[in-house]
């Protein structure tokens, strides 16, 4: 055994991989094999052909970790500061990134824990998020704006009865609804991470700067894994059945708002997403989004990013 | 994140005295736990959070979690493990499988707010899924393969649990508030310190599985550390608080019960915890616990050691 707890990409034995391996033999729609170096869920269609990879959760298990910094030389920030409107952008982030455990909750009320996959992700998901509220933290702390654990608490406390009620909301809905409201969060999950990923490469872009740069780029490759998750498991869920679409689509285009929007101001909306998106370049990644969401079963034509900028005025 | 903490020490929690694992201990634990519930006075609950902010290094707890894992188990050297070892692993993998829900149950309540609660909740459950999945790979290697026939009362708690509690939970909680934070410590406290033992007592029968209930120590005693400390600070001079606490201890029960099927579990807990030292043991937990504010005279595990006593025949 060793000592070390240190956290490290890993490879040897693996008994869920093994576990998996005896699950899948017994599937006819599943096949697990091994592929570039690691063990891949690939789906078969009715003529026995291999379609498409999944999402494997043991390779991201493994491989899931914390985003580092320790080698970035944060001293570049005093000597070339950010401008308030990008620490006015990072504090939302911050608090967002911080505000995952409370989404996690609100998941964990629903069917969608139970699933011995999505628990798995879902730990792991939670951890990645919290450590980049620690990095943009850090960051903001070096520009004099300090969020700490009692500035959280107090902000979450500010929150009051509709953070409070939102797991009660989210069991009642669960409970009427049944399984199919599990694709309802993996879609709402898919979209704000693919939101997430283009946020923080926006932010890399418009501010140039190198050593925020190369963290938001980190940032951003562990979003993308996110999204990855969340896109199978939605575009699975989906595919099931048309009543989970109609659900999924009216979910979306009614109740759903900007990652944030049910935490922050209005205003600081606005502000983050103008920041972001305004102008061609803004908007060419928004309508990405859209395109990637368009793709899903069932959701040809919806346009909720674009809606959401529309609705707050941001030109494009 | 400017979190304020000292540095932590790092105990190391030795298996304790080898017993002779022959079941000839008895464990007729009375049922008299209960303590007054005439607390009174208000419950100040506001900023507690400077009572207990001392000691334990939370950023470096985050920072460098003991995550367990499959591939720092010499595996090979755990094969041919006797059934009943094998009985109590699975047991104890069970437990710890569950974390997400306990996480669940405990974001739902006013300790959501709790930023460095749920701090320590991100990275705890980190390290209970890795420490799952360890405890699963010693079991595969075994060829373990006895599946837990779950009782129908338990599906069904299991379900109501699931559907219903997180919304009585939530409303009943954020209505008592804040106080409520120090009943989830100190019923956390219980869970790691009824776990450890378990841990302890597996090493104590099976010295090959010591190396690995040594990394399982280490671990877990970063979980006491913080769930003692919080309990206290919070407990400290909080009537309301402490009157909780004792009505959430008197409903504690051996973590896994709950949804388990108790006449199994009670084999497993006889196997590893009727050997005549064990009551020194269960004592020095029961000790610990009615060591903190307002749980004088508490002896819960011993209780509920009680409880299962009575339903555990002999050779089972």
């Amino acid at each position: 055994m060793t000592s070390s707890g240190r956290e490290r990409d890993v490879v040897g034995p693996d008994a869920l991989a093994r576990r998996r391996r005896t699950l899948y033999a017994r599937s006819d729609t599943y096949r697990y094999t091994h592929c570039s170096g690691g063990w891949v869920v690939i789906r078969i269609d009715s003529r026995g052909r291999e379609t498409s990879m999944v999402f494997d959760i043991d390779r991201f298990t493994k491989t899931s970790v914390r985003v580092h910094w320790d080698d970035l030389d944060f001293e570049e920030f005093r000597r070339n500061p950010l401008p308030p409107e990008s620490l006015r952008t990072l504090r939302y982030m911050c608090d967002v990134e911080y505000h995952t455990v409370c989404y996690l909750r609100d998941m964990l009320v629903t069917p969608s824990q139970g699933d011995g996959e999505v628990n798995a992700f879902m730990t792991m998901w939670n951890r990645e998020e919290f450590w980049h509220g620690e990095a943009l933290a850090e960051i903001l702390g070096i520009h004099g704006v300090t969020v700490d654990y009692s500035d959280l608490k107090d902000k979450r406390q500010r929150l009051g009865w509709r953070d409070r009620l939102s797991p009660v909301k989210q069991a009642v809905l669960a409970n009427i609804v049944g399984r199919d409201f599990v694709a309802v969060h993996m879609i709402w999950g898919a979209a704000n991470e693919w939101s997430a990923v283009a946020a923080y490469k926006r932010l890399a872009a418009l501010e140039g700067h190198p050593v925020l740069a190369v963290l938001l780029k980190r940032i951003a490759a562990q979003e993308a894994r996110h999204v990855a998750f969340y896109a199978t498991q939605a575009r699975e869920r989906l595919a099931r059945s048309s009543k989970v679409q109609k659900l999924a689509r009216v979910a979306l285009k009614k109740v759903w708002g900007p990652v944030g929007s049910g935490i922050m101001s209005e205003e600081e909306v606005t502000h983050v997403m103008g920041h972001l998106f305004s102008g061609p370049e803004g908007r060419k990644e928004i309508v990405t989004i859209d395109n990637h969401i368009a793709k899903l079963p069932g959701m040809a034509g919806l346009r909720i990013f674009q809606d959401a900028l529309d609705a707050r005025g941001i030109a494009a | 994140m400017t979190a304020t903490e000292s540095p932590s020490g790092n105990a190391d929690t030795q298996p304790q005295p080898v017993g002779d694992g022959n079941d000839n201990g008895d464990d007729n634990g009375d049922d008299n736990g209960d303590g007054d519930d005439n607390g009174d006075g208000d419950d100040n609950g506001d900023d507690n959070d400077n009572a207990v902010r001392a000691g334990f290094d939370l950023r470096g707890y985050t920072y460098d979690p003991q995550g367990l894992r499959p591939e720092d188990v010499d595996l090979g050297a755990l094969t041919g493990l006797r059934q009943k070892d094998l009985r109590a692993i699975a047991h104890l993998a069970a437990v710890e499988h569950q974390t997400i829900r306990l996480l669940r149950d405990v974001l739902v309540t006013p300790s959501h707010a709790e930023a460095r609660f749920t701090a320590f909740l991100t990275t705890w459950a980190y390290e209970q899924y890795w420490l799952a999945e360890t405890l699963d790979a010693v079991l595969e290697v075994n060829g373990w393969a006895e599946e837990e026939d779950v009782p129908l009362r338990a599906r069904m708690l299991r379900s109501w649990d699931d559907r219903v509690m997180p919304t009585v939970r939530a409303v009943r909680t954020n209505i008592l508030g804040e106080k409520f934070v120090a009943g989830h410590m100190v019923t956390g406290l219980l869970d790691v310190l009824v776990t450890r033992l378990a841990h302890q007592r597996l090493a104590a029968l099976e010295p090959r599985l010591v190396d690995l209930v040594d990394a399982v120590l280490r671990t877990k005693e970063q979980h006491v550390r913080f769930y003692t400390e919080q309990a206290r600070g919070r407990l400290e001079g909080h009537p309301d608080a402490q009157r909780l606490a004792r009505r959430m201890v008197r409903g504690w029960s051996w973590p896994g019960a709950r949804f388990g099927d108790r006449d199994r579990i009670a084999g497993v807990l006889r196997h590893l915890l009727a050997a005549p030292c064990c009551r020194q043991l269960v004592e020095e937990i029961d000790s610990e616990v009615a060591a903190l504010p307002g749980l004088t005279g508490q002896r819960v595990l011993r209780r509920e050691l009680g409880r299962f006593a009575r339903r555990a025949a002999p050779g089972r």
